[in-house]
Formats: C-alpha cells, structure tokens, sequence
C-alpha cells in the first residue's frame, strides 16, 4: 500500500521509491524487499513501467499506477482509513 | 560501473548469486527485472563513495538491503524450498519430523541394503517426533503428514508379519514334516497341504487374538510393564481389543472352515 500511494499520481524510479520508503519513521522494512515487491504488482498488473533516458546514467525504469492499481489502491486507502478510525475511537474510549 | 576491491567484488558477486537462487523458482516475480533494480541500487547507493569502493562500504549497503532468502513471502516459494527454509529456521519440532520424511524417502533410494536400516531410523525418528509432541501437550497438525509415513510403514509391515509368518516358516515346516515322516507321501497332495496351511494359520489367529485379549493380565503376570513398554511399544498399544477380537473372528472362522474342509477331503479321499 506504501509502495502504490508513493507512485500515486506520477512516476517513480525504483530507487527513489525506496528512499521515500525508508524515511518513513516506523516503517522497519529491509530495502531489497522492495524491489521484488514492485516486480510483484507489475505481473499482476497494478504498476507498469516505462524507461527514461536519464542524464546520470543508463537508461532508467520508473513505475506508475495503471487503472486496475488505481482501484485497488482506492479500496486498500478506504480500509485504511477504517481501522484507523476505529482504532482512534479505541484511543477516544480511554481517555473517557 | 562503480570500481571495486577484490574482497568488494567477491563479495557483492556472491551476494547476487544468492538473489538468483532465490528468485529464481518464484513464478510471481521476474528475477531479472529484481536483480538490474538491485544492481542499479547499489550503484546509486555508493555512487558517492570513494573509488575502489571497499568491502566495508559495500556491506552497509548489503546490510540495508537484506539477505534475499528474506525478500519473498514463505507461500511463494516453491515446496522444497518451503521444506529446507523450515529445516534451517522452523521451530525443533518440525525439525524432527523433516528429518524423519527425508530419510524415509532416502530409504527407498537407497537400495536393499540401506532400505531396512533408514526405514527403521526414519521410524525412531518419527517416534521421538510424536514424544516430543506428547511432552509439549500439542497436537501433531500437518507434522501428520511427514510423520505418518515412516510411521505407517513400520506399522503395517509389523502388523503383517505379526499374522502371516506362519504362512512363511511354522506351516510350510509342519506340511514337510508330515510329508516326509509319512511314507504315503502321495496322499498329502498339494490341496491337502494348501488346507492344513490354512488350518494351521487359522488357529494361530485364533492364539494372537486370545492373547492380545487377555493381553494386560498376561503381561503384567509375564513381564514387567516398564520392560513391555520399552521393546514393544507402540505396537502393544496399537493392537486394540477391538484388533485383537477381529483377529479372533477371522481366525476361528478361516480354522473352522479349513478344519471342515481338511476333515472332508480325508473323508473323501484317504
């Protein structure tokens, strides 16, 4: 859900989608994950990728969300924001 | 390309070695497509170090990115990796039980010699398995699976040997001894010795049953417990009295008819 909210709107190389990641405070996650993750949601058709010539190297791949990604994460987003509700009406109930 | 030192080199040579291996059998991630995101990371990552990079330098970029055998989710690794991941790291229970489905398939690659030896192990094994089980107070679960087989196997082969070795050395031995001690050898034909065979295997049943019924006030009179337990279980535990009575009834009808037909077959022919 981090990776497909980081890429939401725009493309991402893959490396700066890690450095997003990892300065995250409390997201503990090794970085090689990562990438393997992203292989992952392109096979299943939620990010597609498309390289672009960069001015400090080789050719690079970015990711972008595609329609079917979009939806998914829209739906994972509105999960989200449930538990979270609940949750805060958890932390509401203790301090009464 | 960055430059780096032999021992860097070697290093990071090795490191993408074990990506591959461990991406390589997963059907929902394209190896190649990980390991160039990977290579192009390390080179960003070290982009600004200074050049040979060293071993040192390079192990602070490894160390964030993880050991790859950690990077896939269990469920997507194929079922001998699954297998050897739990083998390394699963909790000692499993162990035990891995170990005992590994010989136990050994065994029969093994050929005749080894067969007896590693079925026999693969059974220990299992059993330790099942103690250590019974000692935690927690239920086999899908250790079943691994742990039966050896398990059954030794079982049934027992189980069978238990009722059929007369057929093989008590009776045979019997049908000779008469053949041979009779001069009118003619009259013991092969369908004669086919139905003492019979009676005689059918009375055996019909002891086994008897005995296995009668079995804990005879062994407490015979043996002590604490001996029993020791040579023959699990065995003893498994010949139930429901066992021991379908033994008893298998036997003294197959006696009975055996014993009918052999009275006949005198009556008819001697």
């Amino acid at each position: 859900m981090c990776i497909l909210n980081a890429i939401k709107g725009t493309s991402l190389y893959g490396y700066d989608i890690v450095r997003m990641l990892r300065d995250i405070d409390g997201l503990v996650i090794s970085e090689g994950t990562i990438y393997p993750i992203l292989s992952r949601l392109k096979q299943e058709g939620f990010v597609r990728t498309k390289i672009i010539e960069s001015t400090e190297g080789p050719p690079r791949k970015y990711y972008q969300l595609t329609a079917k990604g979009e939806k998914i994460l829209s739906e994972m987003n509105n999960y989200w924001r449930d538990i979270k509700a609940g949750t805060d009406t958890l932390k509401g109930e203790e301090k009464l | 390309m960055i430059n780096l030192t032999d021992g860097a080199e070697k290093r990071l040579d090795k490191y993408l070695q074990e990506m591959r291996t461990c991406l390589r059998d997963c059907a929902t991630v394209d190896a190649d497509e990980v390991e160039q995101n990977i290579t192009e990371h390390i080179e960003n990552e070290l982009a600004a170090a200074a050049e040979p990079v060293s071993l040192n330098n390079l192990n602070i970029v490894l160390e964030k990115l993880g050991s790859p055998s950690q990077w896939l989710p269990e469920e997507e690794l194929p079922w001998w990796r699954k297998a050897i991941l739990r083998l390394r790291t699963g909790p000692d229970d499993w162990r035990l039980a891995y170990i005992s489905f590994g010989v136990f398939v050994l065994a029969f690659l093994a050929g005749r010699m080894g067969l007896l030896v590693l079925l026999l192990l693969s059974f220990v094994l299992a059993r330790a398995a099942v103690s250590e089980a019974n000692s935690r107070q927690e239920e086999l679960g899908a250790q079943k699976w691994l742990i039966y087989p050896p398990l059954l196997s030794m079982y049934i082969t027992a189980f069978l040997l238990i009722l059929l070795w007369p057929c093989f050395y008590i009776a045979p031995r019997i049908v000779g001894l008469l053949q041979v001690s009779d001069e009118t050898y003619a009259l013991y034909s092969q369908a004669e010795s086919l139905l003492l065979l019979g009676l005689i295997v059918g009375t055996y049943w019909v002891l086994l049953g008897v005995v296995f019924l009668i079995r804990p006030k005879l062994l407490s009179f015979l043996i002590r417990p604490k001996l029993l337990s020791f040579l023959i279980r699990p065995f003893a535990d498994k010949f139930t009295r429901t066992v021991a009575r379908v033994v008893l009834l298998f036997g003294s009808g197959i006696a009975l008819a055996f014993a009918i037909l052999f009275i006949w077959w005198q009556w008819q022919y001697a």
